[in-house]
C-alpha cells in the first residue's frame, strides 16, 4: 500500500514538474509563434493558427537581425558584459578574500557599505557616470560602458565570493600562513582552485545584472554600431507608436534563444557553484 | 583561541591586505562618490532643462517633496510593490526549492527553463506580457474567456494594474530566490535529515524546525537583495504600464524618472532619488540589526 | 497673412549675388560697348566670374556627419533608404542614430548642452521648439539659406508649408516667441502632421450615412454603426499623450474652446480647462464610451491603429501619419474600405486640430569646420525628392506643399488633400510655448483617463486639471 502511495506521489510530482516546465516555457513559445506571423495575422487570428509561412518568417528575422542590427547589438552586449565581469572578478575576488579571512576593525561596515553601493537608483547614477566617462574621453566607446559596469558588478562579486571564502576551512589558511606563504600567493595558489565554482557563480550573477542595463548605456553610447541589446530593443519597441508586434516578438526571440542555451548549459554551474563550498 | 589567531593574522596582514583590498575600495570610491555628490548637489538646485543655470534652493525640493501628494502616492506604491512582490517571491521560491530537492529526473532542464525570466531584457518582458495580456487578441484573455470567466482589466483599471505589475515581477524574479535557496538547500548535510527521519519526525516538523532555520541566511539574503532591487526597479514599469493608469503603478523610482526624463525637473528628480537612498539605507540598517546577513556569523 | 509675407521676403531665396550680377552685367555691357569689346566676350568674362561662386553639389564630399532623429516614426527608415543616394550626389556620409522619444529628448539635451555636440544634425519636436530653440542652442540658418553657393538652386525655400515653418522653424529669440519674426533656426523635416478623420466608407454607405461633419453626427453615426464586431467609433482612452493632445483638444477647439489666455512669457498665462467647452469636450468622449471598443480605456496609439486596420472600428479622428499602416494592403484588412475627411467641428467652426511635426537643425556647438557640410546635408534631406519619397514609400506626412500636390501621389493616396488641409489649418497648442508642457499634458491625461474609467465625472476631472495646471504655472512663474 505504501509503495503504491509512493508511486502515486512520485507520479504527481512528475506531473507537476512537467506542468512547471510547460508553464515556464509557454510565454516564450507564444512569443515565437507571434514572431512567425504577419502583423495583421496577429491582430485577427485569435488564437494564432499554427501554420507557418517560411517567407514571412525569414523576412521578419532578416529585418530584425540585420537591418535592425540585433546581431551587432548582441555582439556588443557580449563584449561589454564579458569584459566587465572579468574585471570585476579580478578586482573583487582579492577584496572578498581579505574580508573573509582578515577580520579587521570595521570590516563589517566596509562590507555592508560595499553592498549598499547598489542602493542608488539608476536614474541618479546614470548622468554623473556618463559625465565622468565623457570627461576622460570614453564617451561612445566600449570602455565607457565597461568601466561603470564593473562598479555595478563589484558589490555582488565581492559578496558572493565572501560567502565562498567563508566556507573554506580556516585550517587551510592557517596552515599556509604558518608555512610562510604570503597572502597574494596564498590567494592565487591555494584559495582560487578551491573556490573556482564560486568564481563561475559570481561571474554569472554579475553578468545577469548588467546584461539588461539600460540607462547608462543610453547616455554613453551614441553610435548605432555600439548599441547593446537593451538599447537596440528599446528603439524597436516604443510605447508611443504602433508596435509591430511581429517585429517586437522576433526581437524577443532573438534575445531569448541565446540566453536559453546559455542558461541550460550554465545553470548546473550556478547551483553547483553555490553549493560546492559546502563541507561534506 | 580564536582571538589569538585573529590577532596573528592581522599582524601579518598589513601591506598585503591593502594591496588586495585597495583596488576594489578605490574603484568603488571613484565610481560611487562622484555620482553621490553630483546627485546630492543637484537635489539642492532647481535645475530644469531649459533653465540651464540651476539656482541653489537649499532644501526646497525636499520640502516640496514632502508636501507633494504624488510623492506619497509613489511611496505607497513602492511600499506595496516591494512588500507584496518580495513576500510572494520568497514563499514561491522556497516552495520551488523544496520541490526541486526531490531530484526528479529531467529537473535540471526545467530548472534551466524557469531561470530564463530573470535573464530577459525588461523591455522584452514588457512586450511579452503586453502581448499575452492584450485585451483584444492576447492568448491569456482568450483562454480565460474560453473557460467561461470574465478576463480582468489587466493594465487598464486602477486596482488591477498594480496586481499585474506584481504578477510580472514575481514571474521574473522568483527564479532568483529559488536558485539561491535551492543552492543552500543542496549544501545542507544529509545526515541531519536522515537523523530526523529516523527519529520519526513528520515532514512538516522537519521543515519548520530544521530546514527553514538552516535556510534562513539564504532566504534573508535573497529577500533583502530582491527588496532593494524591487524598490529601485523601473524598467519593468516603463515597459508594462508606464506608471498608469491614474498613477497607480507610479513607484518612487518611476516618479524620479518621470521628473527627470519627461518633465526635465532634474533638481526635483535628484531629490526624489536621494529620498529613496535614505529610505533604503534606513530600511536595511534596521532590518539587518535583527537578521545577520553573513551566514558565518550565525554559525 | 502678414507673417508669411515677411518670411518670404526676408529669407526668400533671391540670392544677392544674382541681383548684383544683373546690375554689374548691365554696367559692364555699357562699359564694354564704350570700350568696343564684343558682348560675347563680356558675357564670357562674366560667366567665368559667376562660375566661381556657383553651387557645387560635391563641395563637401568625404565629410562624415551624424544625425540624431526619432526612431518612433518611419522617418529613420525613409532616410536610411536614401543614404546611398545622399552619398552619391553629395559625397557626404551620414550616420543615423534613432532612439525612441524619451531617449531622444535626453540625448538631444545632453548634446545641446555639451561643449561639442556629437551630432551635426538633430531632429526636434515642434512641442519642444520653445525649449530647445528658445534656449539658444541652435544655429541661425538665414545666412545659409540666402547663400546660393551653399544652398542648392532647386531647393525652394518657399515650398515649405507655412504652418510647419511657424511650428518648428521660426523663432524670435528676443521676444521668446515661436513662429514670430523671420529668424530661421531649423527646417521642417522629416515629418509634419496633424489630425484627420478616418472612417469606413463601406459601413457608412451601407447604412446610408455621410461622414460626420459635426460632433453630433459623429455620435449619431457611432450609435448607428456599433455592433458586436465593429465598434461605432474609437479614440485614445488610455493614459497617453494623445488623449489630451488629440481627442480632447480637437473637440475642445472645434467647439469654441480657448485653452489659454495671456502671454506665455508674461505673468497672466491662465488656463481655461474648466470652461464649458472644456468639460463638454471630455463629456463628449464619455458619451461615446458605449459605442467604442470594450477596452478603449486601455487604447493608446498602437491599439487604435491595430483595431482600425483589422476592421474593428468604424470611425475615429487620429494623427494623419497612421494613414500609412491603414492604407497598406499588407498590414490592413480595410485598406480599400477606408476614406478620410477633415475632423468634425461645431457649428461655424473651422475643422482643425493640434499641429504636430518635427524640425531639423544644426546645434550651435557643432564643430565649426563641419557646419557648412551639415547645412548641405540638411538641404538634401529636406529637398523635394526626399519629401516625395517619404509620402510615396511610407506615407509620412511631408513638409512641402509640392509634395502634397504631386499628381502621381494624389492618385495613389486620396487622403493627401485632407492631410494637407489639416496641416495648413492646424493649431499650435499654446502650452507648447512653455517648458512645463509635458508635465501639464501628463496631468491632463491622468485625470481624463480617470474620468473615462469612471473614477470621476467630467466636471471634477476638469476642475482638478485646472487646479493642477494653475499650480504648475505658478511654480513656473507664468501665473501670479
Amino acid at each position: 500500500m505504501n509503495r503504491l502511495k509512493r508511486r502515486a506521489g512520485r507520479a504527481i510530482a512528475y506531473l507537476a514538474l512537467i506542468i512547471l516546465g510547460i508553464v515556464g516555457l509557454a510565454p516564450f513559445v507564444y512569443l515565437a509563434i507571434l514572431s512567425s506571423k504577419r502583423r495583421i495575422d496577429i491582430l485577427t487570428q485569435v488564437p494564432p493558427r499554427l501554420t507557418f509561412d517560411w517567407t514571412t518568417i525569414s523576412n521578419t528575422y532578416r529585418e530584425v537581425l540585420f537591418s535592425q542590427g540585433m546581431f551587432d547589438f548582441t555582439k556588443n552586449s557580449v563584449i561589454v558584459v564579458g569584459a566587465a565581469t572579468l574585471l570585476a572578478l579580478i578586482i573583487g575576488t582579492p577584496a572578498a578574500y581579505v574580508f573573509s579571512f582578515m577580520r579587521f576593525r570595521n570590516s563589517e561596515n566596509f562590507a555592508s557599505t560595499i553592498l549598499s553601493m547598489r542602493f542608488m537608483p539608476p536614474i541618479a547614477v546614470a548622468i554623473p557616470l556618463f559625465l565622468m566617462m565623457k570627461a576622460i574621453g570614453l564617451q561612445d566607446t566600449y570602455f565607457g560602458l565597461i568601466l561603470p559596469y564593473v562598479s555595478f558588478s563589484l558589490p555582488l562579486v565581492v559578496w558572493i565570493m565572501i560567502g565562498f571564502f567563508d566556507e573554506v576551512p580556516r585550517e587551510i589558511y592557517d596552515a599556509a600562513l604558518v608555512d610562510g606563504c604570503t597572502h597574494p600567493v596564498l590567494l592565487w595558489r591555494v584559495m582560487l582552485p578551491i573556490v573556482r565554482p564560486g568564481l563561475v557563480t559570481a561571474a554569472l550573477f554579475a553578468a545577469i545584472f548588467i546584461w539588461n542595463e539600460f540607462l547608462v548605456a543610453l547616455y554613453v553610447i551614441d553610435s548605432r554600431d555600439l548599441q547593446t541589446i537593451s538599447l537596440g530593443a528599446a528603439t524597436l519597441v516604443s510605447a508611443q507608436r504602433p508596435i509591430d508586434w511581429n517585429i517586437a516578438a522576433a526581437v524577443g526571440v532573438v534575445t531569448v534563444i541565446p540566453i536559453l542555451i546559455f542558461s541550460l548549459l550554465v545553470q548546473r554551474y550556478i547551483v553547483r557553484g553555490l553549493t560546492a563550498g559546502a563541507v561534506k | 583561541m580564536r582571538r589569538r589567531v585573529d590577532a596573528a593574522r592581522l599582524g601579518r596582514g598589513g601591506a598585503a591586505m591593502w594591496l588586495l583590498l585597495g583596488p576594489c575600495l578605490l574603484y568603488l570610491a571613484a565610481f560611487a562618490i562622484y555620482p553621490l555628490i553630483y546627485s546630492l548637489r543637484l537635489s539642492f538646485t532647481d535645475l530644469t532643462a531649459a533653465d540651464g543655470t540651476g539656482r541653489w534652493v537649499g532644501l526646497k525640493n525636499y520640502g516640496d517633496l514632502l508636501f507633494d501628494p504624488q510623492f506619497w502616492n509613489a511611496a505607497m506604491n513602492s511600499a506595496t510593490m516591494v512588500v507584496v512582490a518580495v513576500t510572494i517571491q520568497v514563499v514561491l521560491g522556497v516552495a520551488l526549492a523544496m520541490f526541486f530537492s526531490l531530484q526528479l529526473t529531467g529537473e535540471s532542464i526545467v530548472r534551466g527553463i524557469l531561470v530564463l525570466p530573470m535573464l530577459i531584457t525588461p523591455i522584452v518582458v514588457g512586450v511579452m506580457w503586453r502581448a499575452l495580456l492584450n485585451p483584444d487578441w492576447g492568448i491569456v484573455n482568450w483562454a480565460i474567456a474560453r473557460l467561461g470567466f470574465e478576463p480582468p482589466n489587466w493594465l487598464g483599471s486602477i486596482g488591477m494594474a498594480m496586481k499585474t505589475l506584481i504578477l510580472v515581477d514575481v514571474w521574473q524574479w522568483t527564479p532568483f530566490v529559488f536558485i539561491i535557496v535551492f543552492a543552500r538547500l543542496q549544501s545542507l548535510p544529509e545526515d541531519i535529515f536522515e537523523a530526523a527521519q529516523l527519529d520519526g519526525a513528520g515532514r512538516i516538523a522537519v521543515f519548520r524546525q530544521i530546514t527553514l532555520p538552516l535556510l534562513m541566511p539564504a532566504i534573508v539574503f535573497a529577500a533583502v537583495f530582491r527588496a532593494v532591487d524591487a524598490f529601485r526597479s523601473f524598467d519593468l514599469i516603463y515597459g508594462l504600464s508606464y506608471g498608469g493608469p491614474a498613477r497607480s503603478t507610479t513607484t518612487l523610482s518611476f516618479f524620479s524618472f518621470q521628473n527627470g526624463f519627461q518633465f526635465q525637473n532634474y533638481g526635483y528628480a535628484a531629490a526624489v532619488a536621494y529620498m529613496m537612498l535614505l529610505i533604503l539605507v534606513v530600511g536595511t540598517t534596521f532590518l539587518l540589526r535583527f537578521v545577520p546577513l553573513r551566514p558565518g556569523h550565525a554559525r | 497673412m502678414n507673417d508669411n509675407a515677411k518670411v518670404g521676403q526676408t529669407s526668400s531665396y533671391l540670392p544677392l549675388s544674382q541681383d548684383q550680377g544683373a546690375v554689374n552685367r548691365r554696367q559692364l555691357m555699357q562699359l564694354a560697348g564704350m570700350l568696343g569689346l564684343s558682348t560675347t566676350a563680356v558675357g564670357g568674362m562674366f560667366n567665368a566670374a559667376r562660375a566661381a561662386d556657383a553651387f557645387d553639389p560635391k563641395k563637401y564630399a568625404g565629410t562624415k556627419l551624424s544625425i540624431l532623429m526619432t526612431g518612433d516614426e518611419n522617418d529613420h527608415r525613409a532616410l536610411g533608404d536614401l543614404l546611398p543616394q545622399l552619398e552619391e550626389e553629395t559625397g557626404i556620409k551620414l550616420q543615423i542614430t534613432s532612439p525612441a522619444l524619451g531617449a531622444l529628448i535626453e540625448k538631444t539635451l545632453q548634446n545641446l548642452k555639451a561643449d561639442r555636440s556629437s551630432f551635426e544634425l538633430i531632429e526636434y519636436l515642434g512641442f519642444l521648439a520653445t525649449q530647445q530653440i528658445g534656449g539658444g542652442y541652435f544655429e541661425q540658418l538665414n545666412s545659409y539659406i540666402d547663400n546660393p553657393s551653399e544652398t542648392p538652386p532647386d531647393w525652394d525655400f518657399q515650398d515649405f508649408i507655412p504652418g510647419a515653418m511657424k511650428n518648428v522653424a521660426i523663432y524670435d529669440l528676443k521676444n521668446h516667441t515661436l513662429g514670430q519674426g523671420s529668424d530661421v533656426y531649423g527646417i521642417p523635416g522629416l515629418h509634419s502632421g496633424s489630425v484627420i478623420y478616418f472612417y469606413r466608407k463601406d459601413l457608412f454607405d451601407a447604412a446610408g450615412l455621410k461622414p460626420a461633419k459635426t460632433w453630433d453626427d459623429f455620435k449619431a453615426a457611432a450609435q448607428k454603426l456599433h455592433t458586436a464586431e465593429v465598434a461605432g467609433c474609437s479614440f485614445i482612452g488610455a493614459n497617453d499623450f494623445s488623449l489630451a493632445a488629440v481627442d480632447w483638444y480637437t473637440r475642445f477647439i472645434t467647439t469654441g474652446g480657448k485653452l489659454m489666455s495671456g502671454d506665455p512669457n508674461g505673468k497672466e498665462f491662465r488656463p481655461h480647462i474648466d470652461s464649458p467647452e472644456g468639460v463638454g469636450a471630455l463629456q463628449m468622449l464619455i458619451d461615446v464610451l458605449p459605442y467604442a471598443p470594450k477596452n478603449v480605456t486601455q487604447y493608446g496609439f498602437a491599439e487604435n491603429v491595430d483595431g482600425f486596420s483589422s476592421g474593428k472600428i468604424a470611425q475615429m479622428i487620429f494623427w494623419s501619419t497612421i494613414a500609412g499602416p491603414i492604407f497598406n494592403k499588407e498590414k490592413s484588412t480595410v485598406a480599400e474600405k477606408t476614406a478620410t475627411a477633415s475632423v468634425p467641428a461645431g457649428a461655424g467652426q473651422t475643422p482643425r486640430a493640434i499641429q504636430g511635426g518635427w524640425g531639423v537643425g544644426i546645434p550651435k556647438n557643432v564643430d565649426p569646420a563641419k557646419k557648412a557640410a551639415a547645412w548641405r546635408a540638411l538641404t538634401w534631406i529636406t529637398n523635394k525628392k526626399v519629401n516625395k519619397y517619404e509620402i510615396d514609400k511610407y506615407q509620412i506626412d511631408a513638409n512641402r506643399t509640392s509634395a502634397f500636390q504631386d499628381p502621381e501621389l494624389l492618385k495613389r493616396f486620396p487622403y493627401l488633400p485632407d492631410s494637407a488641409k489639416a496641416i495648413a489649418d492646424a493649431d499650435i497648442i499654446p502650452t507648447a510655448r512653455i517648458d512645463e508642457f509635458f508635465q501639464m499634458n501628463d496631468v491632463m491625461n491622468v485625470e481624463f483617463n480617470k474620468a473615462l474609467i469612471g473614477g470621476q465625472d467630467a466636471k471634477t476631472a476638469c476642475a482638478n486639471v485646472q487646479k493642477l495646471w494653475e499650480a504648475i504655472l505658478r511654480k513656473g512663474g507664468h501665473l501670479s
